[in-house]
């Protein structure tokens, strides 16, 4: 299956054509709060560990929940941490504190790891918006103290951004003009004035325009149906390939949102749904960009606000839980196949390598070759990109 | 030195007698001459010797004075030799003493040590003792608890016991007395056993004896429900969620959440698995056997419906058509068609025989997708043919208003089976969230029953032309199945509480609290 509707380049030599380029991220955030049991670490045969068996995995000694079977091959490209423990158990202050590394503070925001990525890592010569959601779960207000041109741009189904075509009857080169006219009035306005504000606001104009010249890259009718065929039915195998291609076309940070985990009844009937959607498109889309020489520029971590709880309730559901659950990062600057971090028999406790929201923070910027221990400076104060008390995961770097 | 000085001092005395001799004579002399005219010029001679005298006289004198400084430096020297020699004899006494001493101590010595030794040995073991006698006691204090328990639930279950028993003697005598009906409303507990994990499935046998089980394990359960043990044998690899009695094998046949059917014999005894197979593709969901007992059908998470010789396992057919996972399968009465039904409210009729698929029922009242949560929720929990064959029930949630959450309907969709015409969807008459998990047709009476729940467990009862249920019986837990006692008297509920229960249905009797206490 690997080779099945790749072309172009072999691995080998688009590896070392592609070495050097820039760091990528895409996030995989699997919203409601996935099941560690039913997926990362699973417990078979205990009071907790529901009715699922395990599966071996490309890696020797790791196993899987059997509901990745397709994922559980791709398993020497991921590094599984399973001694998460965010204790946090609320949707909203779970998601806040992984996807922008600290707890919420009231009155303050810190920019979000899309829109820090997207600031830190997207070349000036990129024209391409730094940050890209699928199926939603962008928020303006991510930048924070960046700027709103690192906030996320959403796509919504297999769809381009909102307006990216040309309104019927204006041709190209009367837009061109138009904007050509705005710019000179824009630039007589700033002359003494020039402000964050006039810069972000012409700067959306050019990223536009920019956008609209590189808009080929959200055509995803391109995509073949041997692609489709391969990652199989369903919304989520869109957003996979949608997430290949805007890697291939050098986007920054893209996150693409599968929903929804929040199982407190039939745990399992919904995992089987939900997981039965998420594997096989998850593991095209490793495979993918590991044959294409692109995982290695392409950090992927797969994330939820938390995970479920070991006991299983009266509905056959699992609860929030936040004290030992998993996070699975893989590709730039990861050690595939390592496994970190331990939870007790029956999964209610981490009992070895316990890490935080902090530590996984650290984890990611050193993934990508950046300093997370330099911070960043809002109005003459610092303000930290992780929890300087923690540090990265070194066993999962490479 | 000591002669030699003894000499020298000799001589210096006898000089020292001339000496004094000479000089009285001369001291003399001057005294008794000085009246007279000087005298004549002294010979020089004289006048050196005195001279001469005078000087030695001195020099004796310092001689004198050193040899008695000589004599007390003698005499101290002496006494220090003395002194030397007498310490070195105190010393000599001293140190022999000593050394006689050290002897003495360290034989003392080597004596405490071995008393020591002796005693740190004895406290050792002392200590071991106690602490041996320590550990005997909290056991000896908490085995107080247990043993005091056990007596208790002994007490308990010889007035459980005494209960059934007077339950017992009270229903022959009514029942000597003419045929008696059901009645719902009255329904009560009647007997409990527990496990260590909530159960899933239940099914009366023929003989109504025992109730086979099973639970979030991966054994069969079978509990006599007349006092004898509860027994789990294993025989799966996960949860055992469905099963079936075989009257005519005297075999049971059990479905796992691992694909895997098993058949068991030794029913009565030790049950024990005869053969298994795999069925199934994830969950096995559902086993039916025909009303012969040749055929079992199954149905699973791989969307398909399978049949199953009773007798020896071997495929019959595999019956595609299902687009999601089929949740249950039921045969009809008769024997001739078999239904099935999925998560989506789908049922699809079978012909028995020819196996061709006759029609498809909808149900799909009990199925929603779920919008925000991008899930579907539901499907045919619960199925049965009335006795007669002319209805059809399936069971599930209805009105789902968040699907990961459970909140909806307990609801029975009642078809008329001849004319695959929907009749009704029946709700419990009070208020309820949650879904039907089992239900059944009784045997000879016009109502059916059901057993589910999600905020609490219930019983419900419809009689076939009404749309709210005529008796809700709460549950302590939500029931994941339920069978009816061949007497059609009596129910068995699986419980989320690691319970299974049976509530009698009959003429309510006198009933001591004693009866509900948990049977072991």
């Amino acid at each position: 299956m690997g080779a099945v509707g790749f072309t172009g380049m072999t691995a080998a030599s688009g590896a070392e054509a592609l070495a050097g380029q820039q760091k990528q991220v895409v996030v995989f955030f699997l919203a409601g709060g996935v099941s560690q049991l039913e997926t990362w670490d699973p417990k078979p045969g205990t009071d907790t560990g529901g009715p699922f068996l395990t599966i071996p995995t490309s890696v020797p000694g790791t196993h899987f929940c059997e509901l990745l079977p397709y994922t559980a091959q791709q398993a020497h490209h991921l590094a599984v941490i399973r001694g998460v423990n965010t204790a946090e158990d609320d949707h909203g202050k779970g998601a806040y504190i992984m996807q922008y590394g600290h707890r919420e503070t009231p009155g303050f925001q810190y920019p979000s790891l899309g829109s820090a990525f997207a600031q830190q890592l997207t070349a000036p010569s990129n024209p391409l918006p730094g940050y890209l959601t699928i199926n939603g779960g962008g928020a303006t207000s991510e930048p924070s103290f960046l700027g709103p041109q690192f906030a996320p741009i959403n796509l919504s189904g297999t769809n381009p951004p909102a307006n990216l075509k040309l309104p019927d009857g204006l041709a190209e080169e009367h837009d061109r003009r138009r904007r050509e006219l705005r710019a000179k009035l824009s630039g007589r306005f700033v002359q003494g004035r020039a402000k964050a504000e006039t810069e972000a606001y012409n700067g959306s104009f050019e990223q536009t325009a920019q956008l609209l010249a590189k808009k080929d890259v959200f055509d995803f009718t391109k995509i073949t149906e041997a692609d489709k065929e391969r990652y199989g039915k369903g919304e989520f195998a869109q957003h996979c390939l949608m997430a290949r291609q805007l890697v291939e076309s050098g986007v920054t940070f893209t996150k693409v949102t599968h929903t929804n985990y929040d199982t407190h009844s039939e745990n399992f009937n919904f995992h089987i749904e939900q997981l039965g959607e998420f594997d096989r498109p998850f593991a095209m889309f490793i495979q993918d960009l590991a044959e294409r020489g692109r995982l290695a520029n392409t950090l992927v971590i797969v994330m939820s606000e938390f995970g479920r709880t070991p006991r299983i309730n009266h509905l056959v559901g699992r609860d929030h839980w936040s004290k030992a659950w998993s996070v699975v990062v893989a590709g730039c600057g990861i050690k595939g196949g390592a496994v970190v971090g331990k939870t007790n028999e029956n999964g209610t406790a981490v009992i070895d390598r316990e890490v935080n929201g902090g530590h996984l923070f650290h984890t990611y910027y050193k993934a990508v070759g950046l300093d997370s221990s330099k911070a960043f400076w809002h109005e003459g104060r610092p303000f930290n990109k992780a929890d300087p008390k923690t540090e990265a995961i070194s066993e999962v770097l490479a | 030195v000591k002669n030699l000085t003894r000499e020298v001092c000799g001589v210096l005395l006898v000089w020292g007698g001339v000496f004094a001799g000479t000089v009285a004579a001369q001291e003399q002399a001057p005294a008794a001459a000085a009246p007279a005219t000087p005298a004549a010029a002294e010979h020089p001679a004289l006048v050196f010797a005195r001279k001469d005298l005078v000087r030695w006289t001195a020099q004796v004198d310092v001689a004198a004075k050193s040899v008695a400084e000589r004599q007390a430096q003698l005499e101290a020297v002496m006494k220090g030799l003395a002194d030397a020699k007498a310490a070195q004899q105190a010393a000599d006494k001293a140190a022999t003493d000593a050394t006689a001493a050290l002897t003495a101590a360290e034989q003392a010595k080597a004596a405490a040590e071995k008393a020591f030794a002796e005693a740190v040995e004895k406290k050792k073991a002392a200590d071991a003792a106690k602490a041996e006698a320590d550990a005997k006691v909290p056991p000896a204090e908490a085995a107080v608890k247990p043993a005091t328990d056990a007596k208790g639930a002994a007490d308990a279950a010889v007035g459980a016991v005494q209960a059934q028993l007077k339950i017992a003697q009270e229903r022959v005598a009514l029942l000597e007395k003419g045929p008696i009906k059901p009645d719902p409303v009255g329904a009560r507990l009647l007997n409990t056993a527990t496990h260590d994990r909530p159960y899933l499935a239940c099914k009366f046998d023929a003989q109504g004896t025992q109730v086979f089980a099973g639970a979030q394990d991966n054994n069969l359960h079978r509990w006599d429900i007349i006092g004898g043990p509860t027994l789990h044998q294993p025989g799966h690899s996960s949860w055992v969620g469905t099963l079936q009695l075989i009257p005519q094998l005297n075999q049971a046949i059990a479905g796992g959440h691992e694909g895997k059917l098993t058949w068991w014999s030794d029913l009565d005894t030790t049950p024990k698995v005869v053969r298994a197979i795999p069925a199934h593709k994830g969950y096995l969901r559902a086993v039916a056997v025909s009303p012969d007992g040749t055929l079992v059908a199954t149905g699973g998470n791989d969307n398909m419906v399978r049949v199953w010789s009773a007798a020896d396992g071997s495929l019959v057919k595999e019956l595609p058509g299902h687009e999601r996972h089929v949740y249950n399968v039921a045969f009809h009465p008769s024997g001739k068609f078999l239904v099935s039904g999925d998560l989506v409210g789908v049922l699809k009729q079978w012909d028995v025989g020819s196996w061709n698929l006759v029609r498809d029922l909808d149900a799909k009242v009990l199925w929603k997708y779920d919008g925000g949560f991008q899930a579907d929720v539901g499907g045919i929990r619960a199925i049965d043919f009335s006795p007669d064959g002319k209805l059809l029930a399936v069971g599930g949630i209805t009105e789902v208003s968040n699907a990961f959450a459970g909140v909806g309907i307990p609801a029975v969709v009642l078809f008329d089976f001849e004319m695959g015409k929907q009749l009704r969807v029946m709700k419990p008459k009070e208020n309820f969230q949650g879904s039907v998990y089992g239900l059944r047709f009784h045997p000879t009476e016009p109502f059916l029953v059901a057993a589910g729940g999600g905020n609490g467990g219930a019983l419900w009862f419809w009689k076939f032309d009404e749309e709210k249920s005529f008796a809700d019986v709460k549950l302590p837990g939500v029931a994941y199945d339920m069978t009816l006692h061949p007497d059609g008297l009596r129910v068995a509920v699986a419980l989320f509480d690691k319970t299974l229960r049976i509530y009698d249905l009959g003429p309510k009797p006198e009933m001591p609290a004693a009866a509900a206490a948990p049977a072991k």
